[in-house]
């Protein structure tokens, strides 16, 4: 295939980058372009990753989570989305039951077998937390809370 | 026609002038446009200042303490005052007088539990509630935590360079008492937890 303008041949498809001045100031544009995306990518990876690293979110959740309990009220069950602390513990091999435990008034919220984050409520009440499942007893990313009077 | 070629050969003699190092020999124009120690620096510094700046936003933690403050102040207004009438534990008669209890226990009568098992967790809360009448004149008080925490709210209020010291936050609000009695109740609530909440 042959491409013209007013009789002169611009390029070929069979020969892109051959002969003329054009085709190789085409080849370091597109060097440029590739190297800048290459660039551009790992930074965004680099973003995200640090965004949704474990740490920071075992921190978030153990965070909400006591304040989710200093909020509540005796006899009150509370569902908590935990999706993406599944992700993590599926590539870290933890079972997601060992996530979050509560002792005392203190949370633990565990994504990595080195790491952990702990965080205590000053609600005086007996919490217990376990995942939620499905009928094939498979989890489905959902944490369930329930929170009764102390001693119940 | 001309005139482009003429540019072209402008251009050519600038950008010589510009990039000294190159990685690429002199093969016309491109290389030396392009991928020249210049670029590379500028990329090194983009990219270090956007590592630092990463690390400076995920390194400090969430400061979760005004939201656990207010949560608290919210549980002790509502045990303090339920549907706009004081808790009747508040007073106690003595001589056929009404007068408010003195060993009234805000920790069991609120459900709250101040103690950590962190370590060097030393009293991470203070709370008080102070009663007053309508001419704004004092008439009760209870309290309980630290009360070592308490000075932290007077020392400069929000500013960044006090972020270690203790979150304070200071509500108030309105309750009748069985008879009817307008009451000015003020809540302080003092979060300490500076471990866990600054850098």
């Amino acid at each position: 295939m042959k491409i013209k303008k007013r009789g002169k041949t611009l390029f070929t498809s069979s020969s892109f980058f051959t002969k003329s001045e054009r085709g190789e100031i085409l080849v370091e544009n597109v060097l440029f372009i590739v190297l800048n995306i290459i660039f551009i990518s790992i930074l965004i990876l680099f973003l995200f990753k640090q965004g949704s690293g474990a740490a920071l979110l075992e921190q978030t959740y153990s965070k909400q989570i006591a304040l989710m309990i200093d909020s509540a009220k005796p006899v009150m069950e509370i569902k908590l989305n935990m999706e993406k602390a599944q992700k993590i513990t599926e590539k870290n091999k933890i079972d997601f039951n060992q996530v979050v435990s509560i002792t005392g008034n203190v949370v633990n919220v565990k994504l990595s077998q080195k790491t952990g984050y702990e965080y205590s409520f000053f609600n005086d009440v007996e919490v217990k937390a376990f995942p939620e499942t499905n009928s094939q007893n498979e989890y489905t990313g959902v944490y369930i809370f329930t929170i009764n009077k102390n001693g119940q | 026609m001309i005139k482009n070629k003429k540019v072209k050969h402008i251009l050519r003699k600038g950008i010589k002038e510009i990039s000294h190092y190159v990685f690429f020999p002199k093969n016309r124009i491109g290389a030396e446009k392009i991928i020249s120690v210049y670029w590379f620096v500028i990329l090194i510094i983009i990219a270090g200042a956007v590592v630092a700046m990463v690390s400076l936003f995920y390194g400090s933690p969430y400061d979760v303490r005004v939201t656990e403050a207010n949560i608290m102040i919210n549980q002790v207004s509502n045990c303090l005052s339920q549907s706009g009438e004081l808790n009747k534990n508040l007073f106690i008669s003595e001589n056929s007088e009404k007068k408010f209890n003195e060993n009234f226990n805000l920790l069991e009568e609120c459900n709250l539990i101040f103690e950590t098992k962190f370590e060097n967790a030393v009293g991470e809360y203070f709370l008080e509630a102070e009663f007053y009448d309508l001419n704004n004149e004092r008439l009760f008080s209870i309290s309980e935590g630290n009360s070592n925490l308490k000075t932290d709210c007077k020392i400069a209020e929000g500013e960044k360079k006090y972020k270690r010291l203790s979150k304070c936050v200071d509500r108030e609000f309105y309750s009748l008492d069985s008879e009817n009695q307008a009451y000015k109740i003020n809540i302080l609530s003092v979060v300490r937890k500076t471990e866990k909440n600054v850098k």
